[in-house]
C-alpha cells in the first residue's frame, strides 16, 4: 500500500504506468482487427434489425405511405453499410477457409482450402473459430488480472474470493466451457456450419453447387435443392448420410443430413442454436429484470405490495404455461408484433412472463434478509433515497441469486422452446429450431437415420446440463460463509428448485 | 424537599435541552390478519436531553429502548407524541426538511457486522452520507466592519456572521481576507473571494477551487483518523477489519455530516471486552471534541455508569426512573431500578444490597398490564388495605396464581388455541389442583412430596385443595376456592377477573405518576412515592430481611 495522502484517480494511475495497459490494448486491437468485417456486419445487422422493427411498428401504428419511403432510405443506407462491412477482412469466415469443392478422379480436391479434403478444411475452420474465441476471452481475463495487479487501488475486494473459488470449481468450469461452446456455436454459426444457411436452409433452389460427375467425367452444376433432396436421410431401405460422411456430391456432413428436403443437420443445429440462445436470453433477461425490480420493491416496502406480487405471481404460476403460450400465439397471429423474429420475440416475452414468478420467489427471501440489514437502516438514517438504497445496498446481494437461477432457468427455456417446436408450435419453418429436428427425426429413430433425432436431443441435454453446472458453480463461488452474510444461507437450500 | 427548587432545576434543564420528548408512543402494527393488538414498544415517555449531555437508556431486551432510540432519529414513525429537536417537532417533518434535519441526528448501530455494507470499501461507506447531502454546502459569513447588507454569489449559502460558518470573508481595506473553518479539509488559499462594494450593500462572490469529490475524499480520510483508523484503510473492505475497527467505521459514518445528536444503540455490546473500553473512550473524546449529545442505549449497567451523565431506566415501553447516574446507582428509588441494580454484583462495595429475584418474565408489550407496567412482577407491589396482614408467602402465592392465569390468557390469544376453543376442544388446565397446591405450599415441598406420592394419590381433589389452602386466611380462601371452581367449569377468564377484582391494588389499576424523588430532578414512576404508601426501599429491606 502506498503512502500517498491523496489517492490518484484511475486515469492518473494509468498515466503513471502505461506500459502494461498499452501492451494489452494493442494485442486486443490486433485480435479484434482480425474480425473487423464480422464485427462491422454484426453492428449493421443489429441496427438494421432495430430499424426494421421500428419501421414495421411505425407502419402498423401510422399505416401511411410515408413510413415505407423513410424506411426505404434507411434500408438503402444500411445495405451499403453492410456491403462495406462485408468487404472488410475477416479471419473466421468461410471465404478464408473454404470447405466446399469437388474431387477429381485423381483424388485432388478443387475449391477447398489448400486443396484439403472438405472434412479437414471444415475441422480447421471450427478449430480456428474456437481458438479465436477462447483466446479473446482469455485475453480479457488477462486484462482483468492486469488491472488488479497494476491499477486497482484496493488490494483485496470481496470479488477476489468469488473468483478464486470459481477457479477451483471444476464442475462450474465444465459448465462454463459447455456454455461457451454453445454460445460460440450460436455466435459463429455462419463460420462453423459446413454450408451456408441460404444454400442449405432457406433458398436452396437459388443456389448451385459444383460436383464431379463420374459418368460424364466432368464437373457438373446442379441446384443445391436437388442435391439436398438426393442426399436426404430417409431411414431404412434408402439413401442415408450418417454423421461424419460425405454425400454423393462431395459435401461433408459432420452430423449427417436430415430427412426431406435433406438439409445438413450441423448447419441446422448451428443456426438453431442462435434461435435458442436468443429466445433464452431475452426470456431470462425479461424475467430477471422483473424479478429483480419486484424483489427490491417487495423487500423494501413489504406489506401490501408484497401481498399483491405474491398474488399475481401465484396466479401466473397456476396457469399452465403451454396454454398461455397457445393463447398468446393465437392472439398475436396476424399482428405485426407476432411476426418479429418469426414469432421468436413474442415467444421469448411470453416465456419471460411465465418465468419471472419463479425467479422472484427464489430471490424474495434473500432480498427480505438484506432489507433487514442495519446498513439499509443506516442509509435511511442519513437520508439516502429509497431507489438508491435498493440499487446500492440491496440489489448487489440478490444479483448472485438472479444469475444462479437465471442460468438454471435458461436451460428450461431452451427445453421449453424445443418442446413447443416439437409440438409444431412456436418458431415456424424454415427457421431452424432444435425441437423441430427432433420432431422430424422421431420416426427414424430405429432406422439407419437415427441421428436426426438423437444428436439434437443429446445436444439439448448437454447444453442444459452445462447451464445448470454453471449455475452451481456461481452458487458455490458466492459461498455464504466467507461472504459473512446470513442472507446467502438460503440460496444453497433453494438452489435446486429453479 | 423543596418543590420550588425542583421545578426550577427542571426548567433550566429544559431550557438547555437539545432533545425533548413528550408523550412519545411507538406502536407496531404487525399486520396480523386477525386484527391483533399492536406491539406497544414505546408507550408514552417524556424526557429531555441537555446539549452536550449523555443520557443512558437501560432496560432488559425487549423493553423498547432500541425502538425509542430509532424513533428519535426518525427510523421509526412515532404513533403519538412529539420529539422536539431544538424546539422543533421532528416527528412531523417530511421530504426535504426531514432530509436536511437528518444531518443533525445520527445513529451508531449495535452490530458492526450488519451495519456496514460489505460490498463497499470503507471509504465509500463513510463517504455516502456526504454524497447524499451534496457535502460540502459551504456556509459563508461576511464580516463587514461597516455592517452593510451582504449578498452572495458563487459557492455556498450566506449565514449570519455570528454563526460558526465554513467560510468567513472579512472585508476591510482592499481585498477581502478569507478564513476557512479549521475542521474543513482545505486551506484558505483554496477559496477565491471578490467583492463589489456599494454605498449600503456589498456583493461577495466566492468560488472554491478544489473539486467537491476531492474535498469529500479528504474529509473521509480525516474522519478515518478522527476515529483512530488510518488513511490507507480507505480502500479496504469491512471484512478486512476487526469488530472494533468496524464499529469505528460506523462511528465515522455517523459523524460525517457533523451531527449534533447521536444515538448510540448498544455500540459496544457486540465487541470483545478488551475493545469495549477503547471504543468507549473514543466516544468520550469525540463528545468533548465536537460537543456531541448522546443517547447511549445499553444493556450493560456498568458501562452506563462509566459513560453517562444521566440514566433512564426503561421497562415495557415506560421510563421507570430517570435521573443523575451516580445518584441513581447509589440509591435507586424505583422498585424496578432497585431490582435491576441488585442483579449486578458489588457495584458499590459499601452497600450491602441483596439480590432481588424477579418472578416470571416481562408481559408481552402487545398486552401490557393496566396500571403500573411492573405490577405483574413487582416484589414490593402495594397490597389492598384489607390484605395488609396476610402472610408474605401466601400473598406471593396469590400473585403467582394470578400471573399464571394472566400468562395463560395471553397464550390463549394464539390462533390454535382460539380455534380449539371454538371447536370446543379441551384447552383448560391439566390439573388446577396441582397448581394451587404448588403455589400455596410455602416451602419448596416438591421434593418432600415425591416420597409421599402414594399417600397423596389417595386424597381426592377436594382434600388436596383443602390441605393446600389450610393456612390461608378465610377472607382470601373463599375467593381462591371460587376461582378454582370457575376454572373447573372452564371459565378461566372469569376466574382471572374475580381474582383481579378481589386482590388488585392501586398498582394494577391506575398508572402511576412520575414522582420527583430527589433535588436533582430525578423522577420515579411508582405509586409508592405517594404519601399514603411506604417508600419502596424500606419495604425491600423488610422483604430481604425476611428471607
Ligand atoms: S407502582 Fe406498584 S407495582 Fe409499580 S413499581 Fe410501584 S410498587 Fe411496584
Amino acid at each position: 500500500m502506498s503512502e500517498t495522502t491523496d489517492v490518484l484517480p484511475f486515469t492518473q494511475r494509468l498515466r503513471s504506468n502505461p506500459r502494461p495497459a498499452l501492451l494489452w490494448v494493442g494485442v486486443l486491437l490486433v485480435l479484434l482487427a482480425l474480425e473487423a468485417g464480422a464485427i462491422a456486419s454484426v453492428a449493421v445487422t443489429i441496427v438494421s434489425g432495430l430499424a426494421g422493427a421500428v419501421a414495421s411498428g411505425a407502419a402498423a401504428v401510422v399505416g401511411g405511405p410515408v413510413v415505407p419511403s423513410i424506411g426505404g432510405a434507411i434500408d438503402a443506407a444500411l445495405t451499403s453499410a453492410g456491403q462495406v462491412a462485408n468487404g472488410l477482412p475477416t479471419l473466421l469466415s468461410r471465404d478464408a477457409i473454404p470447405n466446399q469443392g469437388y474431387q477429381t478422379p485423381d483424388g485432388a480436391w478443387h475449391g477447398t482450402f489448400l486443396g484439403l479434403e472438405p472434412k479437414h478444411a471444415w475441422l480447421l475452420r471450427v478449430v480456428v473459430v474456437y481458438a479465436y474465441m477462447f483466446g479473446l476471452l482469455w485475453w480479457c481475463w488477462r486484462g482483468y488480472r492486469l488491472y488488479v495487479r497494476h491499477y486497482r487501488f484496493a488490494d483485496w475486494t470481496p470479488r477476489d474470493d468469488v473468483v478464486d473459488r470459481l477457479r477451483t470449481h471444476r464442475w462450474g468450469q465444465f459448465g462454463l466451457v459447455v456454455v461457451l461452446l454453445f454460445v460460440g456455436m450460436a455466435l459463429f454459426a455462419p463460420a462453423i456450419s459446413p454450408m451456408t444457411a441460404e444454400q442449405n436452409l432457406y433458398n436452396a433452389a437459388q443456389h448451385d453447387i459444383e460436383y464431379y460427375d463420374a459418368d460424364s467425367e466432368s464437373v457438373e452444376k446442379m441446384s443445391a435443392f436437388d442435391a439436398n433432396l438426393a442426399s436426404a436421410s430417409r431411414g431404412a431401405g434408402s439413401v442415408n448420410v450418417n454423421p461424419w460422411q460425405y454425400d454423393d456430391f462431395g459435401r461433408f456432413h459432420p452430423f449427417g443430413t436430415m430427412t426431406n428436403p435433406g438439409q445438413d443437420l450441423f448447419t441446422f443445429m448451428a443456426y438453431g442454436a442462435r434461435v435458442s440462445l436468443a429466445i433464452g436470453l431475452i426470456a431470462i433477461g425479461v424475467s430477471i429484470v422483473m424479478a429483480a425490480g419486484l424483489s427490491m420493491l417487495t423487500a423494501y416496502y413489504k406489506g401490501v405490495i408484497d401481498l399483491a406480487v405474491v398474488f399475481v405471481s401465484d396466479s401466473i404460476q397456476s396457469l399452465p404455461g403451454i396454454l398461455l403460450l397457445l393463447l398468446v400465439s393465437a392472439t398475436f397471429q396476424n399482428h405485426w408484433f407476432g411476426q418479429i423474429y418469426n414469432g421468436g420475440l413474442l415467444l421469448a416475452l411470453t416465456f419471460g412472463v411465465v418465468y419471472w414468478p419463479g425467479l422472484w420467489r427464489a430471490v424474495r427471501g434473500p432480498a427480505l434478509q438484506v432489507a433487514e440489514q442495519e446498513w439499509v437502516d443506516a442509509a435511511k438514517s442519513y437520508g439516502q433515497r429509497s431507489a438508491t438504497t435498493m440499487r446500492k445496498h440491496m440489489l448487489p446481494y440478490t444479483v448472485s441469486y438472479l444469475l444462479i437461477y437465471g442460468s438454471m432457468s435458461l436451460g428450461g427455456v431452451i427445453i421449453g422452446v424445443s418442446g413447443l417446436s416439437f409440438l409444431g408450435l412456436g418458431i415456424n419453418p424454415p427457421i431452424p429450431e432444435w425441437g423441430r429436428a427432433i420432431a422430424t427425426g422421431q420416426d427414424y429413430v430405429t432406422t439407419p437415420a437415427w441421428h436426426i433425432s438423437l444428436l439434437p436431443g443429446l445436444l439439448i441435454v448437454i447444453v442444459v446440463t452445462g447451464f445448470n453446472a454453471l449455475g452451481d458453480g456461481i452458487r458455490d463461488a458466492m459461498d455464504p460463509e466467507s461472504e459473512g452474510e446470513d442472507a446467502d444461507a438460503g440460496a444453497t437450500a433453494a438452489g435446486g428448485g429453479a | 424537599m423543596s418543590e420550588e427548587l425542583l421545578t426550577e432545576a427542571q426548567q433550566t434543564a429544559a431550557a438547555e435541552a437539545l432533545v425533548e420528548v413528550n408523550g412519545l408512543k411507538t406502536y407496531y402494527d404487525t399486520g396480523g390478519l386477525l386484527g391483533s393488538q399492536p406491539v406497544k414498544a414505546v408507550d408514552g415517555v417524556d424526557f429531555s436531553i441537555g446539549r452536550g449531555e449523555t443520557l443512558g437508556l437501560v432496560g432488559e431486551s425487549g423493553c423498547g429502548k432500541t425502538t425509542l432510540g430509532r424513533t428519535l432519529v426518525q427510523l421509526e414513525t412515532a404513533t403519538d407524541g412529539e420529539v422536539l429537536f431544538d424546539g422543533r417537532d421532528v416527528t412531523t417533518l417530511s421530504g426535504d426538511e426531514l432530509k436536511k434535519w437528518r444531518r443533525d441526528a445520527q445513529i451508531v448501530f449495535q452490530d458492526p457486522e450488519s451495519s456496514l455494507n460489505s460490498r463497499m470499501t470503507v471509504g465509500e461507506i463513510i463517504r455516502e452520507p456526504l454524497d447524499v447531502h451534496g457535502w460540502p454546502n459551504f456556509s459563508v459569513a461576511v464580516a463587514d466592519p461597516q455592517g452593510r447588507s451582504a449578498s452572495l454569489s458563487g459557492d455556498g449559502t450566506l449565514t449570519r456572521a455570528d454563526e460558526q460558518a465554513d467560510i468567513t470573508v472579512s472585508i476591510g481595506g482592499g481585498s477581502p481576507t478569507v478564513d476557512v473553518r479549521d475542521t474543513l479539509p482545505m486551506d484558505d488559499s483554496d477559496v477565491d473571494a471578490s467583492i463589489t462594494e456599494r454605498e449600503s450593500s456589498v456583493a461577495v462572490s466566492v468560488s472554491v477551487t478544489t473539486a467537491k469529490s476531492r474535498l469529500r475524499r479528504a474529509r473521509v480520510r480525516e474522519l478515518l483518523e478522527t476515529v483512530g483508523l488510518r488513511e490507507e484503510h480507505y480502500y479496504r473492505y469491512p471484512h478486512q477489519f476487526s469488530g472494533g475497527q468496524r464499529q469505528r467505521v460506523g462511528i465515522a459514518r455517523a459523524l460525517a455530516l457533523e451531527p449534533e445528536f447521536v444515538v448510540l444503540d448498544e455500540p459496544v455490546s457486540a465487541l470483545d471486552v478488551s475493545v469495549q473500553a477503547k471504543v468507549l473512550n473514543l466516544l468520550d473524546d469525540l463528545q468533548d471534541r465536537f460537543g456531541l449529545t448522546y443517547l447511549f442505549i445499553a444493556h450493560d449497567l456498568s458501562v452506563v455508569r462509566h459513560i453517562c451523565d444521566r440514566v433512564a431506566v426503561m421497562y415495557l415501553g415506560h421510563i421507570m426512573e430517570i435521573g443523575e447516574t451516580e445518584e441513581l446507582f447509589r440509591n435507586p428509588k424505583n422498585p424496578y431500578t432497585y431490582s435491576l441494580l441488585s442483579a449486578i454484583p458489588d457495584t458499590d462495595p459499601s452497600a450491602t444490597r441483596e439480590r432481588v429475584t424477579l418472578r416470571g418474565t416481562p408481559p408481552s408489550p402487545r398486552d401490557p398490564p393496566s396500571g403500573c407496567p411492573f405490577s405483574t412482577r413487582c416484589p414490593v407491589k402495594i397490597r389492598p388495605a384489607e390484605f395488609e396482614d396476610v402472610d408474605e408467602d401466601i400473598w406471593e402465592g396469590i400473585e403467582l396464581l394470578r400471573e399464571i392465569l394472566r400468562e395463560r390468557e395471553q397464550r390463549d390469544r394464539g390462533l390454535r388455541e382460539r380455534a380449539k376453543q371454538l371447536l370446543g376442544l379441551e384447552t383448560g388446565f391439566d390439573d388446577i389442583h396441582d397448581v394451587v397446591e404448588e403455589v400455596f405450599t410455602s416451602e419448596p415441598t416438591a421434593g418432600e412430596n415425591q416420597p409421599a406420592d402414594d399417600g397423596s394419590e389417595e386424597m381426592d381433589d377436594e382434600q388436596r385443595l383443602a390441605a393446600a389452602l389450610s393456612e390461608v386466611p378465610p377472607g382470601v380462601r373463599t375467593h381462591v376456592e371460587t376461582a378454582v371452581e370457575l376454572i373447573e367449569e372452564d371459565k378461566e377468564p372469569q376466574a382471572h377477573r374475580l381474582l383481579t377484582e378481589e386482590f388488585e391494588s392501586v398498582c394494577g389499576k391506575e398508572p402511576p405518576e412520575h414522582h420527583p424523588v430527589s433535588e436533582t430532578g430525578r423522577t420515579s414512576y411508582c405509586h409508592r412515592h405517594r404519601p399514603e404508601y411506604d417508600e419502596p426501599e424500606p419495604v425491600f429491606e423488610h422483604l430481604l430481611d425476611q428471607d
